[in-house]
């Protein structure tokens, strides 16, 4: 068996006694598209800056290629990393930044620049070699600490939120393009993110974190679909949290307004949440025949967005949200009106919590 | 080891920043009748001797008052000025600017050397307003330098939230803009006052043996004889410039160098 | 935005105006007084007699070669203490005290600080002590009234002026840029000479040159720690005014010292900003 290209074991890292990193183990594949996603304070950047060096964790170990460089210099380590702000040498135009690594490494003058021109076609910026870095623009920036990131071909790739300085539209192509070059180059890249659109669109895997711990690791339908806690189901995608109530016998009901509904598959515990997405609701005038569940709601709220309805209703004390295609909401709901919500139980997914 | 020979070079260097001053306040305090440091025995005799003579008082009482005023004034011009230099385009602006602050960077000999030649033609010589326009030149650019980074573009958005307000340009400058640039007041306020005190190249064109302030004082008399009033003299001078800075560091805070983290 | 003239008028008369009286017109009248004659005749005599004397460039060479090794050593000095307080020490209440330290000379008097360097460099100062007492030298060795006393002195006033102007910039440097640079495989002195040292030109330049002005236009130190037996220009310039009163020749003097040194600071400036980027 072959040993993993990045191997984080058991590690915790604490700041002034305040632990922000806990008991975190981490596997990346040679060439694997992994995010590290949560919310800010999560420990995420923490977590990819013990990976770069710049922090020496308390305990725990990180392997690159089977080797420990736990403890190990950041200069010393086979891999490279796009900052936040990019960190571009102001005192360097373009070529001299992405020459910077291999001119390190012992290139030459010449040799260097060549690579780096070769690294500037890359990411599509071959005649901006002469610029200063306060020049370019943001998105010119951010290609340009891409480019000098893998000018020296590291194994690993570390990203720590290089687009949130772009706006939304540039931010779309720029993922695209990303995904696109790290298949091309076969990189791994580790990739920190607060943007679950962002993960869900570029990475082979996600890692949810919160409060210095990992949540839950999968692909990212796997994790949509299958969330393990109330965190992780709150923080990918929108969702509808719904009480549950475990009964004397241990049957669990869900318990929306007056509606009993009864469930199986739930996991231990008495503190139990159903997560109904909310693209999985039907909204009927009538209650529908058969077995499908359903409950009744008054609508409070019709928002359009794009081709789509979200509707904002009520049952009882639990506020419900449904997104549905515009065309195929019904002439009869609108505010005010009462309906049902309908489901599949097999979509409802419980967690603790 | 590059860190250890950092080490020892700052190490000398702050023994260096601190010898002539300990050696001067050490001295002050010696029993014997000539300069010696180490002192031999300790004494407060010649803090006495300085205070019995009223040559000393005079000068100190000139020094203090020609700071406090030079302070005072230089406020008041500088002030208006840094606003319309950081809020106001116009011709010009960019040499107001440094006009201003060229007297920090002019040898003040030379800018003595004028205001003397200067003030021969206006009869504006050897007394108290000579010292004192002088002084206001060389401190204005003081307080300039410490308020004018405090009119940033943030607070001009302020400025325009209490105009929208209803305040009337009068009433937004003090309650408004004057608030958010009260430290940088205070920290050109003092290196202006010290900037004064502390002065010798501008005042001995215009000082007299009447009107003379401590450091000009001081200098004549080095010059000739060094004994340990001298000393008592100079180390009541380090005492107040150590007192400003420790006022300047409980009000603002002094870790100047310490931005990052 | 639009200058609505009259509020800049009302805000900047004051000022405008005194530096009008006191500031502009004085040097105006040196300028002048400095291309005319006794009589009131335009003439650049004055100039001739300090540029076709040699006297005054041995005096000129001797104030320029203290402003450039005041300059030079407050740099090797400064440097690495600036580096010290900002990047080495970890104890903010130890930083505070130094800062202090940096800034209690700053706040005292040229005449104070010289004053104990004439206690401390005498004959039978401590200084001299120390040498003979750890063998060093043979005996006393001479500094009143040397360029190296002068040096001493002038390295100590202005010291903290370097101090603080590269302090300042090394604490703005970016982090990150020298933790990119880590990133790109440079070792911690590759990183320093090819990042952190270029950024910290602009801050270490505008101390620099703040020294040399200082240096060349210093008056009171030279004066005090020459003994009588060198003569730097600020001295020529102070015995015009104050015991020759020949105001003409004083006058070209003055404006000699103030071209001098601004034509060095605007050459300075510029390999500064070429250098800095």
């Amino acid at each position: 068996m072959t040993s993993p290209l990045l191997e984080i074991d058991a590690l915790t890292k604490a700041f002034g006694g305040q632990s922000v990193l806990t008991d975190i183990s981490l596997t990346v594949a040679q060439g694997e598209f992994v995010a590290l996603l949560g919310p800010s304070g999560c420990g995420k950047t923490t977590l990819l800056r013990c990976i770069a060096g710049f922090l020496i964790p308390e305990s725990g170990h990180v392997r690159i290629a089977g080797t420990d460089v736990t403890a190990l210099a950041p200069y010393r380590r086979p891999l490279n990393t796009v900052f936040q702000n990019y960190a571009l040498f102001p005192h360097l135009n373009v070529t001299d930044n992405v020459a910077y690594g291999p001119r390190r490494q012992g290139a030459s003058r010449t040799e260097a620049a060549a690579r780096a021109q070769d690294a500037l076609t890359l990411v599509g910026l071959a005649d901006f070699g002469a610029r200063f870095p306060r020049e370019l623009s943001g998105g010119q920036q951010q290609r340009v600490a891409l480019a000098r990131a893998i000018v020296n071909k590291p194994m690993l790739l570390l990203l720590d939120e290089p687009l949130s300085a772009l706006d939304l539209k540039l931010r779309k192509r720029v993922q695209l393009e990303l995904k696109q070059l790290q298949e091309k180059l076969g990189i791994a890249f580790v990739f920190v993110t607060h943007d679950q659109e962002e993960a869900m669109t570029m990475a082979d895997r996600i890692v949810v974190m919160n409060g210095g711990r990992i949540e839950q690791i999968g692909r990212g339908q796997d994790i949509y679909r299958a969330p393990r806690s109330r965190f992780v189901a709150d923080f990918i995608g929108d969702a509808n949290m719904l009480p549950c109530v475990r009964a004397a016998d241990g049957r669990v009901t869900m318990a929306v307004g007056s509606a009993l509904i009864p469930l199986g598959g739930a996991p231990a515990g008495s503190d139990l949440t159903a997560v109904l997405r909310p693209e999985d609701i039907m909204l009927m005038r009538e209650r529908p025949a058969g077995g499908a569940a359903a409950f009744p709601v008054a609508i409070e709220k019709v928002i359009h967005v794009g081709s789509d309805a979200i509707v904002v209703m009520r049952c009882g004390d639990v506020a419900l949200t449904c997104r549905v295609r515009s065309e195929a909401l019904d002439d009869g709901i609108a505010v005010g009106a009462q309906a049902f919500a309908a489901f599949d139980p097999a979509s409802l997914h419980i967690v603790a919590g | 080891m590059a860190r250890f020979a950092v080490r020892v070079v700052s190490w000398a260097a702050l023994f260096y920043l601190v010898l002539p001053l300990a050696v001067i306040i050490g001295s002050s305090l010696t029993a014997s009748s000539f300069l010696a440091f180490p002192p031999q025995g300790v004494t407060l005799a010649w803090y006495g001797k300085m205070l019995g003579d009223p040559s000393y008082i005079s000068a100190f009482a000139v020094s203090t008052i020609l700071a406090t005023l030079a302070t005072i004034v230089a406020i008041g011009l500088s002030i208006p000025a840094a606003l319309a230099i950081a809020r106001y385009q116009f011709p010009g602006r960019q040499v107001l600017a440094a006009t201003l602050m060229s007297p920090l960077i002019l040898p003040h000999i030379v800018l003595g050397a004028a205001l003397l030649q200067y003030g021969a033609l206006i009869g504006l010589t050897r007394n108290f307003g000579a010292l004192l326009v002088g002084h206001i030149i060389i401190v204005m650019p003081f307080i300039l330098r410490a308020v004018l980074p405090q009119l940033t573009a943030s607070q001009e958005r302020l400025e325009e939230a209490s105009a929208d307000l209803g305040a009337r340009p009068v009433t937004t400058f003090f309650l408004i803009t004057l608030p958010q640039i009260r430290s940088g007041i205070v920290s050109g306020a003092i290196f202006a006052f010290i900037g004064s005190w502390i002065n010798v190249e501008l005042s001995i064109f215009n000082t007299t043996a009447e009107l003379n302030t401590i450091p000009v004082k001081l200098f004549n008399y080095v010059q000739y004889t060094i004994d340990p009033t001298i000393a008592a003299v100079s180390a009541i001078t380090i005492i107040v410039a150590a007192i400003a800075i420790i006022v300047l560091d409980l009000t603002l805070g002094l870790d100047v160098l310490s931005e990052r983290r | 935005m639009a200058a609505p003239y009259r509020t800049v008028a009302l805000l900047i008369g004051g000022s405008v105006i005194f530096f009008a009286a006191f500031f502009v017109a004085p040097m105006t009248v040196v300028a002048l007084a400095s291309i005319s004659s006794k009589d009131g005749a335009l003439t650049l005599a004055q100039y001739a007699r300090i540029l076709l004397d040699q006297y005054h460039w041995d005096v000129l060479w001797v104030t320029f070669r203290l402003g450039a090794l005041t300059t030079i050593a407050g740099v090797l000095i400064g440097y690495p203490l600036a580096w010290y307080l900002v990047r080495v020490v970890r104890w903010s209440a130890w930083r505070r005290v130094c800062i202090i330290l940096l800034i209690v000379p700053l706040f005292t008097s040229n005449i104070v600080r010289s004053f104990g360097w004439m206690v401390l460099l005498g004959r039978n100062g401590l200084v001299n002590e120390a040498l003979v007492a750890s063998g060093l030298v043979g005996r006393p060795i001479r500094f009143l009234g040397t360029e190296l006393g002068i040096l001493i002195g002038l390295v100590y006033i202005l010291l903290p002026f370097i101090v603080l102007s590269v302090g300042n910039g090394l604490a703005k440097i970016d982090e990150t840029l020298e933790q990119a640079s880590a990133d790109l495989g440079a070792r911690p002195s590759a990183t320093f000479w090819n990042v952190t040292f270029p950024l910290s030109l602009p801050g270490l330049m505008a101390g620099a040159v703040m020294v040399f002005m200082l240096a060349i236009s210093a008056y009171v130190t030279p004066a005090l720690l020459s003994g009588g037996r060198i003569t730097v220009f600020s001295m020529l310039i102070f015995q015009q005014y104050s015991s020759v009163f020949d105001f003409n020749y004083g006058g070209a003097l003055s404006i000699t010292l103030l071209v001098l040194s601004l034509a060095l600071v605007a050459v300075a400036s510029r390999i500064g900003e070429a250098r800095g980027g």
